[in-house]
């Protein structure tokens, strides 16, 4: 059994085009020639019944001549059975008249006694003896019907030859006195019979009663007294017909017998055909047939190789097309006597013009790209991760300074040679996350071989193959030297414009900063003076009560010295120095601050700070002068309001950043709160209107979120979120 | 030292008003602490003679207030006022309203102690003018130019809007004042804003 592996599919078998031509000349060519076969064999058949008709015909014409000849010879009989000398017994005249008769027509006349015995006989000269030779069979028929009768083949006894009588009775007074008969050679009946002129290679044969051949067209001596197996078996079969074989004569090589048998002697007559001419009209149709076929065959082969060979030379040609098209080249449209090839060739060539508008799109693209590049100042790299080699365009020579005609890095080591020597380790990291994310997205600075400093944006992505491993990096270099200046000079303008600011808010508080200021330094100045006017007076008790207003004098400059050490940090002018720090503390000091001068019986101050205590990344002043402006506006909000309460409040959110609002009960905001953040757009009288939007900045500056709305219950509402500070093991990370 | 003489100490912030209480009382005084301006006038008649010292910022009323409201209530309690940041139209404002003097903090104990003083020998004597003859020759050494400033800024104007008015710079303005100050030699905005008081012809009444 076979094993049930898969079924493997094979490619149908490629073949010449001439091949399916022919076959298909065969399949037209086929059904002619079965058609021919078949009419062939109805051809050979009629013909063989043609010959059976003409055999049989012939057949009746030979025994049709035997009954002839033999009717003519019981004639002849019949009349010399008359004869006086005959009837006397005059057999001496009667040898003379008989000898006439043999003379003229070579009849040997023999006549015999009752006995048998011969008296007469012509073949041999008279008075010589005569041997006694009888055919009883036909003695006996005569004697029984008186009648002339045909008797079967025997051996003559003079002769010594076969051959056969007609023997006759001769009566006289109604008494058989004499037996008179005339011998008949079996050459003069093969004369007979082919007087009935069988065709050629057709025999004629006659037999007698009991089938030995009595005469035949032939071959005559061979087949002379010979037995012939159908007239043995046929006995009292019909008188005549066709055997389709030669089994009745014993030949193999005759095809067709027919027979036809005398009712006047019993006797029949053999007609063959050989097989070869009842086989010839269907060897000739066939041949016929055949080399019909052959020629057929021949000329399709032929008309196929042709055909082929014009459709196969514009196919070869459209080959040659479809090549130049593959290799670029360009490609004319065919005139070929094919018109299906015709029309691929104009596909072809269309197809060939819209490559040649692709190509020429493309290079335009390219150019454009190119200078696109050039004019950005973007250099593009393309690192093949499997051999470690490296391409980059044009502009990225250029960018890093490089010979354009130069190869330029060919390797992530000759770019990293590069690379400024501060930036190497950490470009490597990155490099390394990047390798693991697919993602690149670096900034560092470069050093070009003039020895100038240029910083760099690198981005770029991974190519992955179908398994998701990475095969390729491609990325663009752009230098951001110039944006990165103009940050640095924005950065430091802004920490201008930061402490600036700051400087204003205390400019304005001048007042309310001197009377907060004055008001422990006034009381220590008291104290000492109560203190040296004790001493002064020397009274009883007055060291101690000295001593005691200096202490209270101590508390008071203390208390000076912190208001002072808030406001040094406030308007002291640093770089953004972001640690982390605690809210509560920031939020408490930055309210103080706020809150100088702000002194009133109506004005509640309100601290909702969530419990949980979250560090925060920040820059501690500039937090806090945001906190300081949002209480500073809150308050001059409520000025003159019969109910002043201003909230402060923290709490985490929901993403676990901190959100820290200032809530006030003024007029609120109107329609658009996002008014107030537009800088110099202040309705209040003093300040330039950009509090709120240093405050924005600041806050984004942190990673966080600054926003106004209506408070429920009438006012406005600040809040901002700020980023919480990573866990203890995150930054030590 | 008058001994049914009671110094009214009104002042917010309490560190300040107990070393003004103390300062006072080892000076021989005796004084009475008023957290606010309402405390003392709740008391109304029944506040003993003497003199007020007050503070100029506090929440409810201010010291310029309670003066007025004092003069209002028909006392005569003499007033001296002291500020954290002075300038001179609220030193021009507390003075004409009947301020007696007018101090920055922080002041000499013994600049509180003076004022104290001439505020009972006032009390004792009754109002007594200000030499108004001393008073225009200490000024009358000023150019023409120098009187307009002075005018300008005794009337509650700065130094921008008196520059204004006069056509000048305001940097010649704080020239102008500066000579102002040299000329009269006050030794401070209370003290030239007394004198420019007391060298009005009408100021007397």
């Amino acid at each position: 059994m076979r094993s049930p592996a898969p079924e493997v599919i094979r490619a149908p078998r490629a073949r010449p085009l001439a091949w399916h031509l022919a076959v298909l000349c065969l399949a037209l060519v086929v059904p002619i020639l079965v058609l021919g076969a078949i009419m062939a064999w109805f051809y050979a058949n009629a013909e063989r019944a043609r010959l059976e008709r003409e055999a049989l015909s012939k057949a009746h014409q030979v025994i049709a001549a035997t009954d002839r000849e033999f009717a003519g010879l019981i004639a002849t009989i019949k009349v010399l059975g008359l004869s006086r000398f005959l009837q006397s017994g005059d057999l001496d005249n009667f040898d003379a008249q008989a000898r006439e008769v043999y003379r003229r027509i070579g009849v040997n006349v023999v006549v015999r006694s009752r006995d048998g015995r011969q008296l007469v006989n012509t073949r041999v000269p008279r008075g010589e003896p005569l041997p006694a030779v009888v055919d009883p069979e036909s003695d006996l028929a005569v004697l029984q019907t008186k009648q002339p009768h045909v008797s079967n083949l025997f051996v003559g006894g003079v002769s010594h030859r076969p051959g056969y009588i007609v023997n006759a009775p001769v009566v006289r007074e109604g008494e058989i006195i004499f037996f008179l008969s005339l011998r008949i050679d079996p050459e003069r009946m093969r004369d007979v019979i082919l007087q009935a002129e069988p065709p050629a290679g057709w025999t004629a044969a006659v037999a007698d009663r009991r089938g030995l051949v009595a005469a035949h067209s032939s071959r005559h001596e061979e087949m002379l007294n010979k037995q012939l197996p159908l007239l043995i078996k046929s006995e009292g079969m019909r008188h005549d017909g066709v055997l389709r074989n030669g089994d009745a004569v014993g030949d193999p090589d005759v095809g067709m017998t027919a027979f036809s048998r005398s009712p006047l002697t019993g006797w029949t007559a053999v007609v063959t055909v050989p097989t070869d001419q009842i086989t010839a009209p269907l060897r000739r149709a066939l041949a016929v047939v055949m080399s019909m076929g052959a020629a057929i065959l021949a000329l399709s082969v032929a008309l196929a190789f042709l055909f082929a060979r014009r459709i196969e030379g514009p196919v070869a040609a459209l080959g040659v097309q479809a090549a130049r098209l593959g290799r670029g080249e360009p490609v004319q449209p065919l005139a070929t006597r094919v018109r299906e090839v015709n029309a691929l060739s104009h596909v072809l060539s269309d197809a060939d013009q819209q490559r040649q508008a692709a190509d020429t799109a493309l290079r335009g693209s390219e150019e454009r790209l190119q200078l696109a590049q050039s004019a950005g100042g973007i250099g593009a790299w393309d690192w093949d991760v499997v051999s470690g080699h490296a391409i980059c365009s044009e502009s990225y020579r250029d960018l890093y300074g490089l010979d354009p005609k130069g190869p330029g890095h060919d390797s992530p080591k000759a770019w990293l040679a590069q690379v400024h020597p501060d930036d190497r380790d950490r470009v490597i990291k990155t490099w390394d996350a990047a390798l693991a994310s697919g993602r690149l997205e670096s900034e560092y600075r470069i050093v070009r071989p003039d020895g100038s400093v240029r910083w760099i944006v690198d981005r770029g992505r991974s190519i992955l193959d179908v398994e998701g491993r990475p095969t390729r990096f491609i990325g663009v270099n752009v230098d951001v030297t110039e944006r990165h200046e103009a940050e640095l000079r924005l950065h430091e303008l802004q920490l201008e414009l930061l402490h600036a600011s700051r400087l204003s808010a205390m400019g304005q508080m001048a007042a309310a900063l001197a009377h907060e200021l004055n008001q422990p330094l006034g009381a220590a100045t008291n104290f000492l003076g109560a203190a040296r006017l004790a001493l002064q007076s020397a009274r009883p008790g007055a060291p101690e009560r000295a001593l005691a207003r200096i202490e209270k004098a101590v508390e008071q400059t203390v208390r000076a010295g912190a208001i002072l050490g808030r406001l040094r940090d406030f308007i002291a002018h640093g770089e953004t120095d972001k640690r982390i720090v605690r809210a509560p503390q920031l939020l408490e000091d930055a309210v103080a601050l706020a809150l100088v001068g702000a002194k009133d019986s109506e004005l509640r101050i309100r601290f909702d700070l969530a419990p949980e205590d979250r560090p925060i990344v920040a820059d501690r002043v500039q937090i806090q002068q945001v906190v300081f402006n949002l209480v500073r506006n809150a308050l001059e909000a409520t000025a003159g309001r019969s109910s002043r309460e201003i909230t402060v409040a923290s709490r985490p959110t929901a993403n676990g950043e901190l959100e820290i609002s200032v809530a006030d009960t003024g007029p609120g905001l109107g329609e658009d709160p996002e008014a107030v953040f537009r800088p110099f757009a202040s309705t209040k009288s003093t300040g330039m209107g950009i509090g709120l939007s240093i405050c924005r900045t600041i806050v984004e500056a942190h990673g966080g979120r600054l926003w106004a709305e209506q408070r429920p219950g009438g006012g406005a509402l600040f809040r901002f979120i700020l980023p919480v500070a990573p866990s203890e093991e995150t930054v030590h990370a | 030292m008058p001994e049914d003489c009671v110094i009214h100490v009104v002042e917010d912030d309490q560190p300040m008003r107990d070393s003004l209480v103390e300062l006072l009382e080892e000076a021989g005084y005796k004084a009475r602490p008023y957290a606010s301006g309402e405390e003392l006038l709740a008391r109304g008649s029944a506040a003993e003679p003497g003199c007020v010292v007050s503070d100029m910022r506090m929440p409810g009323i201010d010291g310029l207030t309670l003066l007025r409201r004092l003069r209002a209530d028909g006392s005569g309690l003499p007033l001296i006022l002291i500020t954290g940041h002075g300038d001179i139209p609220m030193a021009v404002t507390a003075m004409r309203a009947g301020a007696i003097d007018f101090l920055e903090k922080p002041f000499e104990p013994d600049a509180l102690l003076g004022a104290v003083a001439m505020a009972l020998r006032l009390r004792s004597n009754g109002a007594v003018p200000e030499d108004g003859e001393a008073a225009r020759r200490r000024l009358e050494k000023l150019t023409q130019r120098e009187h307009e400033v002075l005018g300008h800024l005794v009337s509650g104007k700065s130094n921008k809007e008196a520059a204004e008015k006069l056509g000048i710079s305001p940097r010649t303005v704080e020239f102008h004042r500066a000579n102002i100050m040299e000329k009269s030699g006050a030794a401070g905005l209370p003290e030239l804003v007394r004198l420019w008081l007391a060298a009005q012809p009408t100021a007397q009444s």
